[in-house]
């Protein structure tokens, strides 16, 4: 097993209110792995991405990036989180010119629009632009300053299923091409299972991992893959795993 | 198309509607002054008052003038005052606590009854800056307290945003918290620019004759002279002025958020 990216040790996370977030929870990431992190609400996913990006301290135990902090994350939230008053190319820019003030990120952002099919939206304001469009921009910039680790905060939720394919098929590939680090928080049992290639079953109060279940199957997934009964089996033994039955396997 | 331009004719007509209702009430004042033969010192009609706006213009157009400087001069400053304290507010809890209070007194104490106060202490000969100074004092609370609910209402994912690339303090005000408080500072100031007037023009009543020679003293000094139509003439350049105030103000808004703003989309049917 290669070195990790990221390791979260025994990670307790309680709020000034009292309320445990997450107890106990161990993760560790290998370089250029897809993992999803699945889990009912209020399970403290959002929190372990927090944590990740350094948004948040933990209250118990340690977050270490063994090949150095590099702190190169891309983040995608629940919402598309543009600039309004920014066109589309300059918020696609945004970690490029904080960075670097000075130096021109235009061909970059150029690349990095045409890559998820807004190059014709570069100079347009983030409210001319459907939701699906703005997810895309919001991916890009995520993604416009090469990071090692792209954190997904269910970014698919808002959208309708056909938006929502495209993305994920434009994410993949994107994953292909350039193989940074993926944790993946979702809510769809379906979804992760598509995506990734290990799932981290998570359960409520407080948050913790109840189950780890390697996805054994070709990576990135062909779109027929959704129709096969594998794919079916897998999101059952997902949805037992949730239901705290804890993990069979798909023969 | 046919009802796209009917509707665009309709549209068209309606801007005029204020224009012909000003027509109309003009007419009906003229016609009525003459007919009944109200004295003109009591009511003048429309036409005695644009002959007083053009004989007396030259005059007047000074007091305008002299109005003017001090409403800009004290809505320029209110309105970089009131960004300027909001800044430091929305930055420093101690500060707001400290100071807030004291914005507040400063508000809710009518401009009036301070107003002689400020006069006896820069003194008659300096009543400009009085008025000056009351002006600024009526027209900068607005503007600090849209500023500041501005600042507050910045997006939470977007400061995340920031601090995840590493933003430092002035990249997140520069880039983040002013555009995001831009709106609402508009607003203030819009606000801010029709006061400034008022406090302008309320100062120079309370600071009385001979000390200032704006549109508020030639309306005073008119009235006790029972020269109604140059006191109408003084009173139509006063609510000129406002308009284009507000005018501009608003072009300034929608220039500047025009691409962006909810507040400026156009409502798609």
């Amino acid at each position: 097993m290669s070195q990790a990216l990221i390791d979260l040790d025994r990670i307790g996370k309680r709020f000034a209110n009292g309320f445990v977030a997450l107890e106990d929870f161990s993760l560790s990431l290998r370089p250029g792995e897809f993992v999803s992190l699945v889990g009912p609400s209020g399970c403290g996913k959002s929190t372990v991405l927090n944590l990740v990006a350094g948004l948040t301290d933990p209250s118990a135990g340690r977050v270490t990036w063994p090949e150095g902090d590099l702190r190169q994350v891309g983040f995608v939230f629940q919402e598309p989180t543009l600039m309004p008053w920014a066109t589309i190319s300059d918020n696609v820019a945004l970690p490029l010119t904080l960075a670097n003030p000075a130096a021109s990120a235009r061909g970059t952002v150029a690349t990095m629009l045409d890559k998820v099919g807004l190059a014709a939206f570069a100079g347009a304001y983030p409210r001319q632009l459907s939701g699906g469009m703005k997810m895309r921009a919001s991916l890009a910039r995520a993604l416009t300053a090469g990071p090692s680790l792209l954190l997904l905060d269910e970014p698919f939720a808002a959208l309708d299923e056909i938006t929502r394919f495209d993305l994920i098929e434009q994410l993949l590939s994107l994953w292909q091409e350039q193989r940074f680090t993926v944790l993946f928080v979702t809510h769809s049992i379906t979804e992760s299972v598509f995506m990734s290639e290990r799932v981290v079953v998570m359960a409520a109060r407080p948050g913790r991992v109840v189950a780890e279940i390697a996805i054994d199957e070709p990576f990135p997934r062909e779109a027929g893959f959704r129709a096969q009964p594998r794919y079916a089996a897998w999101c059952g033994l997902l949805l037992t795993a949730l239901r705290g039955d804890g993990p069979a396997s798909v023969s | 198309m046919n009802r796209r331009y009917g509707e665009r004719a309709l549209n068209r007509l309606l801007g005029l509607l204020p224009l012909l209702i000003g027509l109309l009430f003009l007419s009906l004042w003229e016609g009525l002054v003459r007919a009944l033969e109200v004295p003109s010192f009591v009511l003048p009609p429309p036409s005695a008052i644009a002959v007083s706006l053009f004989e007396d213009f030259p005059s007047l157009l000074e007091s305008l003038l002299f109005t003017l400087k001090i409403t800009l001069g004290a809505f320029a400053l209110a309105s970089l005052g009131g960004v300027m304290l909001a800044t430091l507010f929305a930055h420093s809890r101690l500060a707001e606590r400290a100071l807030m209070p004291y914005a507040v007194v400063l508000q809710v104490t009518p401009v009036v009854a301070i107003a002689p106060l400020v006069i006896l202490w820069t003194g008659l000969d300096n009543a400009w800056a009085a008025l000056f100074i009351l002006a600024t004092l009526v027209a900068f609370f607005p503007v600090l307290a849209s500023s500041l609910l501005g600042f507050r209402s910045v997006d939470l994912g977007l400061r995340n945003l920031f601090r995840l690339y590493g933003a430092s303090r002035w990249q997140v005000l520069f880039r983040l918290e002013l555009p995001s408080a831009l709106p609402h500072m508009l607003s203030g100031m819009k606000v801010a620019g029709g006061l400034a007037l008022i406090g302008a023009i309320v100062a120079e009543f309370v600071a009385g004759s001979g000390t200032a020679t704006g549109l508020a003293w030639r309306i005073v000094e008119a009235g006790n002279r029972l020269n109604m139509p140059r006191m109408f003439a003084a009173l139509l350049l006063l609510s000129i002025t406002g308009i284009v105030l507000h005018l501009a103000l608003s072009g300034l808004e929608f220039l500047l958020l025009r691409h962006w703003h909810e507040s400026r989309l156009q409502r798609e049917a």
